[in-house]
């Protein structure tokens, strides 16, 4: 049960890439959506397709290579992957913002951090540079930073990992935009100093209503602050749902799988759990469901058809064909 | 248990150059450090970037001199054993490293790779030897024959850092070091290795010194744990004891730090704005003090001493010794 | 994500040769080139110091497909032992260069501060003075002939080698590998030659082929000037020098070592290029 009107809103997401080798067949039956004022976490290992779906979202994807073959995205009433390149621009960074994993190189280690954030601004609000120094100092201030006059005097490097990162928060929330896309945004950071960002995220969500889409392969960060979460396996969305339900109630075999291979915390095992064989490659993925051939459930039909999306439990999406039936 | 490994005072320092003048200014990566690991234990020595734990993993296996301080291997003193006998113990002691991607020698088949510390140490004459060593080795670390003959490209994370494994596995070491074994790797990749670690441990009778930022790494894979901080360690504890009864601040800021996989378990954050204080300019005593919530006057004097507080669990904290001192546990 | 093929390997390479149209052109003129050279005793319809002076400078024809010079020599044979002068030159020296030049920069980078002071500050000397200068005195100090050539050439052509082959090594020594190959007990010098170098090699390569094509230049330019290959060995610069008398009345006598000269330079060069594409390919731009 879904409302009516969700914010962001994907469906059958299909993207190809051209390569030497061949066509990556990167995305396939990507879907989900997103409500107002929530943090949705995808979560994915290495080739899950995780940042490809950001990509494709904000129309930052080269288009060749890639190739969006099918689907919607639907943002603020309107399909956004039917506008044109040139009509990108309101898109980017206006209406959907987002923070990378490495903030030096998202910096320009030439330009003081005043010009970078005035720059911005004053291209996508027309505003004066005087306005947009105003501006960034609010927005600095935001995200708490300390003495925000003298950092905007320096350059990146003189800056610790984890100041770079609020700074680019901070600029990407300058404009305004209602959602943030954040791709590995802690990735890079100590874990003291990754607690601090995830709070200024939060924070942000609380004082300025923004939804955000935190893009991570860690599931304590998203455990910690995302509403729900998109679980994705070798281009395909496999579950989706409030972040507790697939905690406490993961339905899908990767799902399931993954949770248990983590090392826990709270106590100590002899013994780690985990999920057999490699990720596939997706120059020719498996025919079917991606996940089965390291699925312990694999039954004929998993091969020949690719599952669809199923709600199996209110609000609590699932792609394949003999989900779990739930509990740990 | 008999001691293998000994360390007393080991200090490391580097110049660096800074400022558009390009100063040389010295910092100290690695302060002073002592411990000892017994035979057949696995020690996870954790810390966040910059604590020193890798430079200190790298002088024990002998890639950096130390600047000062001593390091005892099986009793003998290696700073004192000259440069050319120093091979049998550079054998005795490997390394496993945290990149599969750029550990393995792109233009050297598996074979190659495996066959070259053979030859080196004089291990194997014959070549069906070499052959043979190689193949149960690989087969040990969950490889096939067949594999012998490809490149490091041709296979993905995990079993690259297989490879690496048996690489540091085939000259038959007595120590491991292990530095970020897992961090490049994804999740479910992470628990395969990290099982053969644990099983090759007790089948190959070795000693690992575990370094992660990761604390549940080191929960699953370690005896003792110590935590190091700022080139020091702050704590060293029994694995249990660690986790249950922590004593240092910056142990308890770690731990309460680690995002927890249950969402039920969420807790509230502050938003405090806490800078790492830089290896350049060190605080003159305790290097946690300036985030310290426990400090004191004296922490600003010296850097605490490691100090027991019970059995085995030793702090290095003024503000812990005191509470021991005043007879409150 | 699956696995890669190496980026370096041979039939990943010329295919992306095969699909670059320059490359593709490059590496058949080369092929072509070399091939002339390689054949020359078995191919060249003539001597090419056969004079015959009654066929005195006579334009193509069927008995002279490239027509005669000056002596009455068969030009179209002067070409292919021609091919066969600069080749075995242009290798040899460019041989010699690069290894000589590859493992004097391997050792100032990857050994460092000494070492690298000394041999790249002497490098840098040589590379003060332009190539052809240094080749002129050189041969001007030693007399013409093929060896003091092959010397010149390898002179001129080492501190290119060194600081090529010193950067990439820069890139490498730091790697993790190498450091393994330490534990694995390798001494300082065999994981220089064994590990790191192995890596370096496209760069090289890549060198290698455009500085053929320079050498061809250098040979021909010094033998237009008379200080390189002495008559009558048949070298295309110096034929083109004998040329230059006698353009107005048979100007072929000039054309077709021209074209050897240029065709030959070219092919290099764009098979260089390509090889380069191909061993470190970027991405397309949008």
């Amino acid at each position: 049960m879904r409302m009516a009107n969700p914010m962001l809103s994907v469906k059958d997401l299909k993207v190809h890439f051209s390569t030497e080798e061949g066509v990556v067949q990167a995305l396939d039956n990507v879907s989900f959506f997103l409500e107002k004022g929530q943090i949705l976490g995808i979560i994915g290992e290495t080739g899950s397709g995780k940042s490809v779906t950001a990509y494709t979202i904000n129309r930052l994807l080269p288009m060749p290579p890639g190739k969006i073959v099918a689907g919607e995205v639907w943002y603020d009433g309107e399909d956004i992957l039917k506008r044109k390149e040139s009509d990108l621009v309101d898109i980017r960074g206006k209406k959907i913002s987002m923070i990378f994993q490495e903030p030096m190189t998202a910096l320009n280690p030439v330009f003081t951090i005043k010009e970078q954030m005035t720059d911005v601004l004053m291209f996508h609000r027309k505003i004066s540079r005087e306005k947009a120094t105003k501006k960034a100092l609010e927005v600095l201030d935001l995200v708490r930073i300390p003495d925000p006059a003298m950092v905007m005097g320096k350059y990146p490097h003189e800056l610790s990992g984890g100041m770079r990162q609020r700074i680019m928060i901070a600029s990407a929330l300058s404009c305004e935009a209602k959602l943030l896309i954040a791709d590995e945004p802690t990735t890079a950071l100590d874990v003291t100093t990754q607690d601090q960002i995830l709070a200024i995220l939060l924070q942000m969500r609380k004082e300025l209503g923004i939804s955000i889409i935190l893009i991570t392969h860690n599931f304590g960060v998203v455990a910690e602050i995302c509403d729900t979460l998109a679980v994705m396996y070798a281009g395909t969305i496999v579950e989706f749902s409030s972040i507790y339900k697939v905690y406490e109630t993961p339905r899908h075999p990767y799902t399931h799988g993954l949770l248990n291979a983590i090392p826990p915390m709270d106590r100590t095992v002899q013994k780690l759990n985990t999920i057999p064989g490699l990720v596939p490659n997706l120059l020719k993925p498996p025919t079917g469901c991606r996940f089965h051939p390291r699925c312990e459930r694999r039954q004929p039909i998993c091969e020949k058809q690719v599952p669809a999306h199923r709600e199996v439990d209110e609000g609590h999406y699932v792609a394949c064909h003999f989900p779990l039936e739930g509990g740990r | 248990m008999q001691e293998i490994i000994r360390l007393e005072k080991l200090t490391r320092r580097f110049n660096v150059r800074v400022g558009y003048l390009q100063k040389v200014r010295s910092i100290t990566a690695v302060d002073a450090v002592s411990f000892s690991i017994s035979d057949g234990e696995t020690i996870g020595l954790v810390g966040e970037s910059g604590c020193g734990k890798t430079t200190l993993g790298r002088m024990l296996v002998g890639l950096l001199e130390p600047s000062e301080g001593s390091f005892f291997f099986q009793g003998t003193h290696l700073g004192s054993v000259p440069r050319k006998e120093r091979k049998e113990y550079r054998r005795k002691i490997q390394m496993v490293f945290q990149d599969p991607f750029s550990s393995l020698n792109p233009r050297m088949t598996v074979y190659d790779i495996l066959s070259r510390p053979l030859k080196v140490f004089g291990l194997e004459s014959t070549s069906a030897g070499k052959r043979k060593r190689i193949q149960d080795t690989l087969e040990s670390v969950g490889l096939k024959p067949e594999h012998m003959s490809r490149y490091p490209h041709e296979f993905s994370g995990g079993q690259r850092q297989r490879i690496a494994v048996a690489r540091s596995l085939i000259v038959d070491p007595e120590f491991l070091v292990l530095d970020e074994p897992t961090s490049a790797l994804d999740v479910s990749v992470q628990s395969q290795i990290l099982n053969l670690l644990k099983s090759l441990k007790k089948t190959e009778d070795l000693t690992f010194l575990l370094i992660t930022h990761d604390l549940s790494v080191s929960r699953f894979q370690a005896d003792r744990i110590m935590v190091m901080y700022m080139g020091r360690i702050v704590e060293s504890a029994p694995r249990e004891l660690l986790f249950e009864n922590h004593r240092h601040p910056y142990t308890r800021l770690l731990l309460s730090s680690i995002p927890q996989i249950d969402p039920r378990k969420r807790r509230d954050k502050k938003l405090s704005v806490d800078e790492v204080p830089s290896l350049l300019n060190p605080p003159p005593g305790c290097s946690f003090a300036p985030r310290c919530p426990m400090k004191r006057e004296i922490c600003d004097s010296a850097p605490p001493p490691l100090q027991t507080v019970e059995g085995s669990h030793q702090v290095a904290c003024y503000a812990v010794h005191e509470k021991e001192g005043k007879g409150q546990g | 994500m699956g696995l890669e093929r190496r980026s370096g390997s041979f039939s990943v390479v010329w295919r992306r040769i095969r699909k670059n149209r320059m490359a593709a052109i490059g590496a058949f003129i080369v092929l072509f080139v070399v091939g002339v050279a390689l054949l020359a005793p078995w191919i060249s319809p003539y001597r090419p110091e056969a004079t015959d002076l009654m066929a005195s400078l006579e334009g193509p024809s069927k008995a002279h497909w490239f027509g005669t010079d000056i002596y009455g020599r068969d030009i179209l044979s002067r070409i292919i032992w021609g091919a066969r002068v600069s080749f075995s030159i242009s290798f040899l020296a460019v041989l010699l260069s690069s290894i000589l030049g590859v493992l004097l920069g391997a050792i100032a980078a990857f050994f460092g501060k000494v070492f690298d002071e000394i041999i790249m500050r002497t490098f840098d000397i040589l590379l003060s003075f332009p190539d052809i200068l240094l080749a002129i005195a050189i041969m001007a100090i030693l007399g013409p002939g093929q060896n003091n050539l092959v010397f010149a050439i390898t002179i001129y052509s080492l501190p290119q080698f060194a600081r090529i082959a010193r950067g990439a090594v820069l890139g490498e020594k730091n790697r993790e590998y190498v450091d393994a190959a330490r534990l694995s007990g390798e001494s300082e010098f065999s994981i220089l030659v064994r590990y790191v170098l192995p890596n370096t090699l496209s760069p090289i390569i890549v060198q290698a082929t455009l500085r053929v094509a320079y050498a061809i230049l250098i040979i021909s330019g010094l033998g237009f000037l008379g200080l390189g290959i002495q008559p009558p060995t048949p070298e295309w610069g110096t034929d083109l020098s004998v040329a230059r008398n006698y353009l107005r009345v048979a100007p072929h006598t000039g054309i077709f070592p021209g074209i050897a000269i240029f065709l030959t330079v070219m092919g290099f060069n764009f098979f260089g290029d390509g090889l380069n594409e191909a061993l470190n390919p970027r991405m397309k731009d949008r």
